[in-house]
């Protein structure tokens, strides 16, 4: 950017032409007074207070809208600047509440800031004020327009950074003020919650409902952290006050989320604080009577009890286990929700300490598809680029099973903002009509299942029109010829017979993917979650491979992970086929590694997944089960499965935080602590390490998990000799710090990333091979990790469970935006729980008449496997012949219908489809 | 209260269907009298706006009403040039007295809705006054009773 | 008394002015005729010569401003302000009314002139009758080959449709205007860019005012010197007057610019009624400041209204005689001013209630010492730094009256009840 020379205040600066005289000032460090400007947002020019003198102007102008040029001299604080703003300032605070006393923004009021510099009293004019009633009902802002200043920041906020454009000014002049949707309640308008509004407010006029009253900004500490809800990893600073988060801020310099995050991560916190949470360890009377396992009576009771006997217990029992059944009939699992290096720890547990490789945990159930596919198509299964690349660079966005807005809110809105102010290019496949397609270029709704169809057929047009890219197949890849050989099976006729996607839609999609460059590919469980997930993913990279989308900013394969720390979870050897770093168990070099390091023979064979360790236990092949943070009967299919499964386990040991739906089958119970309660890492969905930092004490005598699982470690090692010269054999750790120490040993794409470098603000993705590696934003670059990318020839094959005459409707699932997963966080978040307080099932229209749904509109669905009742919501999102539930509340989850129908490789079930039967209940 | 079936976020605006807004307005507005919450979201779903949009920018314009009007809709200038010719205030009083209705107000029996307005641009029939589309000069105490005894029995 | 051949009203006198039959039959679109057989660079030259000035209230020299508008762009587009909303005003209603005509040729000739092929027409939404009798000129401009393609012959073409304004007077400012012609709330829009880089749509947008525009036919069929013969120095051309108030003949009057004040209101317009005292005038229109009862010898025109600290804005003419409460009028234009503040800036927002508010405290007799300089100080205080111009209009009613009637003011505040009108405050 050519650059020109100005002068403000005397001080002779150099500017960037396109800039305005603010951002010069700021970047200088000069400080002009502003209201109604915000970094984030477009100017506005409106509130008059950055009123700047210019020479050669006859008027005052606005510096965060005037234009510098060569040679302008600019006065910000003259006379003449000094008069104007505080004639502003005066005219404001004539319209204002004068109550800084008991106002929750006194010390973080830009108002008051400005009011005390220029000194504005009170009100000069004695006019007419406002006097709105403050009573926007929704739990979680207060809306108290007595305080707005009409700076509009709202306005621009919900338009430029969430999107949806929920707040608008309504009438004009004095009367003038900020109203939702068409001038109702937050909740009734398009509002999602996301606080950006609030966020940027720069009075009290939005206000967190949670944080009224509950402390003064200079009372508070202020702690950076990363959110414990999804896989984007919004960094987020808490607000603490005597051991109590009061309020959570997005963090305007996170590096996945600048600034920006969604109702969960805003509003949704209050559940560490939730009476629920478990304080003391507890164990079933019958273990500390010495008696045999008895589910009845007494003997059932759980006692609370300290920690010593707990873990004893615990360590004693899963001893027995294995002496009695082998190391293989015991299993864990590792959690999606810790500490990356709690994570390492749980792979250790099961590996050193008890011998098995009968490690897995939630990822099984959603992103498994996902490693295993790119693992085959690439060599390694991750996320290839980044969000920040992603989102800014892509001319088109290829969004297919991920509904974005509501799952991955804030790449949601970032690909709303580049599809509004950069005019990319957005298609959705989705069978259900979900909110993304409001501003989708283009809607592919398919049939749940016909994936691989819908993939084969574009990429059939996209290689018949001549928009490959051969120069990139040529140099980087394999297997292209018999690839196209199953491609030519599906032509466009044929895919729309499948998919229920009209021929036209295929071209005009394939014509956008095929030339729009770079093209980006996002998915999520709508791709994966399939009998044939693995399949799909590597159809996905396909289309890739064939694009020549590899490697590049803006394009790439990007599958969105769901929890905060699933990613790490894997990366760290969560899984029961790989070591940290995916590392595979069955490799004798990496083997003979870990064993020189914990100095102990392990296990060849690669162990059971989740899928499978569950369900064994029927067969006898399952004895214990060590579950950290994971809630296997809310989040695996065929709950009532799952529940006989669990009753019939010898030895259940849970630790997390609240008594979830698993807990009533456990026999010891560790009370974990939340995200907020220890220091640590979590990997995010582009593979970004971050600081998790402790801002408050855990609630009674909760522990940190880390240290759980390493004194329980510490005892069921007692007994044995490891190699003295193992260098990693103990389990010393005195901080998680000295795990990580460990993990950059041990698993190279870690290798360098320390808590060092990330306390000093580094932030790293991996692989990060050495302390001085910068970190890798995009994979496969110069090549793909096994080499060459692989194409594989994919035919279409239909799933499991479709519907037949006694079952004739499809059934789909999946999550809502306010809630998480089983609900055991976000239902106890009391905001949460209000603005969604029970389950629902999208119904289309013409079921619903179809039924009779009238009045109470409550719905049995049944399938092979249970049934639930619950509340139907009639939408147009679902496609007619297709419901949809959601699996966060226990009394009506989706997952008492799913099917435990499996992926042959990934082992993951086919939540997105079965059969049921809808009735109506009057 | 149920957050999950809330109306979805607008599509992008297309300018064009934007720039029909004032008009389809009018028509609307037309069919009743006035715009009311169904009439609104009909525009907006016609022109693939928000309703948010659509009331924003109708709430700006005075002449959109966004409450029921009468089925005479009398609007009095108090422009500077009808109050120097006595017009405005005597008027306005006037006409309040005798529907017994302040200004802003309509007639238990919907039939008259009495506004003030800032300016007809018609200053040189002042003191003036329209009634729905029609515009009334030179408006004496008289003339006014006479147009509202025509506009009661019609 | 000034002898003045009608030129911009010489039709809205005949019976059936509107229709285009009586606009052709007294040599309506004669000089759109010779124009679209001229080179538009030439039509830019003459109307600078002519020296006309925008009629809307600004006064920007309209040639200038065509030159503005790129040679280059694709798409170009002509908008037509008829959001006569001043109050006082009430020249734009007869020429929209009586011979919309004038206007569309007028149009036409600018059009072509700068390569727009696109017109929009914005009427105040209460010109009912106007709107009517504009959308039957156009489509008889079409039928007539007037207005379409290939106008005249001359391969150039032409689309013109009108829209509707809806009750708000900061819709005639040009930019707010444009916001309201796409659909949004009135706001003005940052300067620059200006309408001719950056108007409708983002494309370039020449504005006038629809009295300026009816002046383009009669310049080029009787050329620009003949048009910068009539009026002052640097104000040139005729000029529609509107005249209310107590006055005994209120009405449109056409005279050259720089005809004195003093005799369009007792010349033409019969002077005051009841053989009352001339009091004071404002002569622009609402947002010029007014003037006392022994200024009004002042030429009516841009330069020499400017020399005596007023405007000639719109020349909308509202005489007060010593009847009047000056308090009152000056409260009277304020609430205009704060019932029309789009409200986006503080200033305007807040400033312009508030200044209501002190003069409507003065009036009922609850003025407080010290209101008149607060008077002073907020009208100092809005004007220049609001984000349009109508902050400087707003405070004009206040300013003026208060230093041309100060005593009437004090007087209020002292004795709580108006001495011009005897009327108890």
């Amino acid at each position: 950017m050519p650059t020109v020379n100005i002068t403000i205040d005397g001080k002779k600066i150099q500017a960037e032409l396109g800039q305005t005289v603010l951002q010069a000032a700021r970047a200088a460090g000069i400080h002009i007074p502003v209201l109604c400007d915000h970094p984030a947002l477009p100017p506005e020019g409106a509130c008059r207070i950055c009123l700047v003198e210019i020479e050669k102007q006859r008027a005052l102008q606005p510096a965060c809208t005037f234009p510098v040029t060569e040679g302008l001299v600019v006065e910000t604080h003259s006379q003449r600047v000094m008069a104007a703003r505080k004639f502003t300032l005066e005219l404001l605070i004539s319209d204002h509440p004068l109550d800084c006393m008991t106002c929750d923004a006194t010390g973080d009021c830009l108002l008051q800031d400005l009011a005390y510099e220029y000194g504005v009293a009170g009100d000069r004019f004695k006019g007419k004020q406002h006097h709105y009633p403050i009573t926007d009902p929704n739990p979680f802002i207060q809306v108290d327009r007595n305080k707005c200043i009409l700076c509009r920041r709202c306005v621009r906020a919900c338009q430029y950074i969430n999107g949806v454009e929920a707040i608008s000014v309504f009438y004009r002049g004095f009367n003038a003020y900020i109203g939702f949707g068409a001038d109702g309640n937050m909740q009734d308008s398009p509002c999602e919650f996301c606080g950006s509004c609030v966020a940027v407010c720069p009075t009290a006029a939005l206000w967190p409902k949670m944080s009224i009253g509950k402390g003064r900004p200079w009372q508070v500490k202020k702690v950076d952290t990363i959110c414990s809800y999804c896989g984007v990893g919004c960094k987020l600073t808490l607000h603490v006050k005597d051991n109590e988060i009061i309020q959570v801020e997005g963090a305007w310099d996170g590096p996945a989320n600048r600034g920006w995050t969604c109702v969960k991560g805003r509003f949704g916190y209050d559940y560490v604080h939730h009476p629920d949470r478990v304080k003391k360890p507890k164990v079933r009377r019958y273990l500390l009577e010495g008696k045999k396992k008895s589910r009845k009576g007494n003997a059932w009771e759980w006692v609370e009890t300290d920690w010593d006997t707990a873990l004893d217990i615990t360590a004693r029992r899963m001893l027995e286990v294995r002496k009695e059944a082998g190391a293989s009939s015991l299993g864990v699992l590792a959690s999606a929700k810790c500490l990356n290096e709690e994570n390492y720890l749980m792979n250790k547990f099961a590996r050193q300490v008890i011998g098995t490789n009968n490690i897995d945990h939630c990822a099984r159930l959603c992103h498994s598809s996902t490693v295993a596919g790119l693992a085959i198509s690439f060599g390694s299964g991750a996320m290839s680029n980044s969000i920040e690349d992603v989102t800014g660079q892509a001319q088109a966005f290829f969004v297919i099973g991920s509904n974005t807005t509501e799952q991955h809110p804030v790449i949601g809105m970032r690909i709303r903002q580049a599809v509004r102010q950069r005019g990319a290019a957005l298609i959705v496949a989705d069978p259900r009509r979900i909110d993304l397609c409001d501003f989708a270029t283009l809607h592919l709704q398919h049939k749940p299942g016909t994936d691989i169809a819908l993939l084969n057929g574009l990429m059939y047009i996209i290689i018949e029109k001549g928009w490959a890219d051969e120069k990139f197949i040529a140099e980087r890849t394999e297997g292209f010829e018999e690839f196209k050989q199953t491609i030519q099976q599906y032509p466009p006729e044929r895919v729309s017979q499948i998919t229920g996607v009209p021929v036209e839609q295929l071209y005009q999609a394939a014509e956008i993917l095929g030339t729009a460059k770079p093209m980006a590919a996002l998915w999520a469980m709508g791709i994966t979650q399939h009998t044939t997930g693995v399949h799909n993913v590597m159809s996905l990279a396909n289309l890739q491979m064939l694009t020549g989308n590899m490697g590049i900013p803006g394009g790439g394969v990007n599958p969105l992970r769901g929890q905060n720390n699933v990613q790490g979870a894997c990366d760290m050897g969560g899984l029961p086929n790989v070591y940290p770093a995916y590392q595979p168990v069955a490799s004798e070099e990496a083997r003979k590694k870990f064993e020189a390091a914990w100095g102990t023979p392990l296990s060849p064979e690669p162990g059971r997944t989740v899928t499978e360790l569950i369900p064994d236990i029927l067969k006898g092949k399952t004895k214990a089960l060590y579950i950290l943070g994971e809630d296997p009967v809310m989040s695996d299919p065929d709950t009532n499965h799952v529940r006989e499964c669990l009753e019939k386990i010898d030895f259940l040991v849970l630790q997390e935080l609240f008594p979830s739906e698993t807990e009533p089958y456990a026999d010891v119970f560790l009370p974990g602590v939340s995200f907020a309660e220890k220091t640590g890492t979590f990997t995010n969905t582009e593979r970004r390490v971050q600081m998790v930092r402790q801002a408050i004490q855990p609630p009674g005598e909760a522990r940190p998990d880390w240290e759980i699982i390493r004194d329980l470690a510490v005892r069921m090692l007692a007994e044995r000799s490891l190699n003295p010269d193992a260098p990693y054999a103990g389990w010393d750790y005195a901080s998680t710090s000295d795990i990580m120490d460990e993990i950059n040993a041990l698993a190279p794409s870690y290798a360098g990333i320390t808590h060092e470098r990330l306390e000093k603000g580094e932030s790293l993705q991996w692989p990060c091979p050495s302390t001085d590696h910068p970190g890798t934003p995009i994979l496969h670059t110069k090549g793909f990790t096994r080499g060459k990318g692989k194409f594989m020839s994919i035919d279409h094959v239909p799933p499991a469970e479709l519907p037949d005459p006694e079952y004739p409707m499809v059934l789909s699932t999946g999550r809502v935006l306010y809630h998480w997963h089983g609900g055991q966080m976000s239902r106890r978040a009391k905001g949460l729980l209000e603005i969604y307080p029970q389950a629902l099932i999208e119904i289309s229209h013409e079921d619903a008449e179809k039924l009779g749904l009238n009045g109470t509109k409550r719905v049995r669905v049944s399938s092979r496997r249970g049934s639930i009742e619950a509340e139907a919501m009639v939408t147009d999102r679902v496609p007619p012949g297709m419901v949809y539930a959601n699996f966060h509340f226990p009394e009506a989850s989706a997952n008492e219908l799913t099917i435990a129908a499996l992926d042959p490789l990934a082992k993951i079930p086919e939540y997105k489809v079965c059969a049921v039967r809808v009735e109506s209940l009057k | 209260m149920n957050q999950a079936n809330k109306s979805s976020p607008p599509a992008i605006e297309d300018p064009r269907k934007r720039a029909m807004l004032l008009a389809a307005l009018y028509l609307a507005q037309e069919q009743h009298g006035w715009l009311s919450p169904e009439a609104i979201r009909r525009v907006a779903d016609r022109l693939e706006l928000s309703t948010g949009q659509v009331m924003s920018t109708a709430s700006f314009y005075t002449m959109f009403k966004l409450e029921p009007q009468g089925k005479y809709h009398i609007q009095v200038c108090e422009g500077l040039s009808c109050y120097l010719v006595d017009g405005a205030e005597t008027i306005i009083d006037h006409i309040a007295r005798r529907l017994k209705i302040k200004p802003g107000q309509t007639t238990p029996d919907g039939r008259f809705t009495l506004e003030v307005v800032q300016c007809l641009a018609a200053c040189d029939l002042a003191p003036a006054l329209k009634v729905n589309d029609e515009l009334y000069g030179h408006m004496t105490l008289e003339s006014i009773d006479t147009l509202l005894e025509k506009l009661e029995r019609s | 008394m000034t002898e003045f051949e009608p030129v911009l009203t010489r039709n809205t006198h005949r019976p059936n002015s509107e229709k285009i039959a009586t606009y052709l039959a007294n040599g309506g679109y004669q000089a759109a005729r010779v124009a679209l057989r001229m080179q538009p660079e030439e039509i830019i030259e003459i109307v600078k010569r002519s020296g006309l000035r925008g009629r809307g209230g600004a006064g920007f020299p309209a040639g200038v401003k065509w030159g503005f508008m790129p040679k280059d762009a694709p798409q170009k587009i002509v908008a037509v302000n008829t959001d006569e909303g001043e109050p006082g005003t009430f020249k734009d209603r007869e020429i929209v009314e009586r011979d919309p005509h004038s206007v569309i040729e007028g149009v036409l000739i600018a059009a072509y002139a700068v390569g727009a092929n696109r017109a929009y027409v914005y009427i105040r939404g209460e010109f009912f009758l106007g709107i009517k009798r504009w959308i039957k000129a156009i489509a008889d401009a079409y039928e007539h080959g007037f207005l379409g393609k290939n106008i005249l012959g001359s391969g150039f073409d032409l689309d013109m449709s009108v829209h509707r304004g809806a009750g708000a007077y900061i819709c005639g400012e040009e930019t707010a205007m444009l916001e309201s012609l796409e659909g949004k709330r009135g706001n003005p829009r940052l300067k620059p860019p200006y309408p001719a880089q950056t108007g409708l749509f983002g494309l370039p947008t020449l504005v006038h005012n629809i009295e300026t525009l009816a002046c383009i036919p009669h310049i080029i069929a009787r050329g620009p010197e003949w048009f910068a013969s009539i009026g002052t120095a640097e104000s040139k051309g005729p000029k529609i007057f509107s005249v209310s108030g107590h006055v005994k003949r209120p009405g449109n009057y056409e005279l050259p610019l720089g005809v004195s004040l003093r005799e369009i209101i007792y010349e033409h317009a019969g002077g005051l009624r009841d053989g009352k005292a001339l009091k004071a005038v404002i002569p622009g229109g609402a947002s010029t400041p007014m003037l006392s009862a022994d200024q009004i010898d002042v030429p009516m025109a841009f330069e020499t209204l400017k020399a005596i600290g007023s405007e000639l804005g719109t020349g909308a003419i509202i005489v007060m005689d010593e009847s009047t409460c000056m308090v009152e009028a000056a409260r009277r234009l304020s609430k205009f001013f704060a019932h029309e503040s789009c409200g986006q800036c503080t200033p305007c927002r807040l400033g312009s209630q508030r200044l209501y508010e002190i003069l409507e405290r003065i009036e009922h007799g609850k003025g407080q010492q010290g209101d008149l300089d607060l008077l002073l100080e907020i009208s100092q205080g809005i004007d220049g730094i609001t984000f349009c111009p109508m902050g400087a209009a707003l405070v004009n009613p206040a300013r003026s009256a208060l230093k041309h009637f100060r005593p009437e003011f004090e007087y209020h505040l002292t004795y709580k009840h108006c001495p011009a009108n005897g009327k108890p405050a």
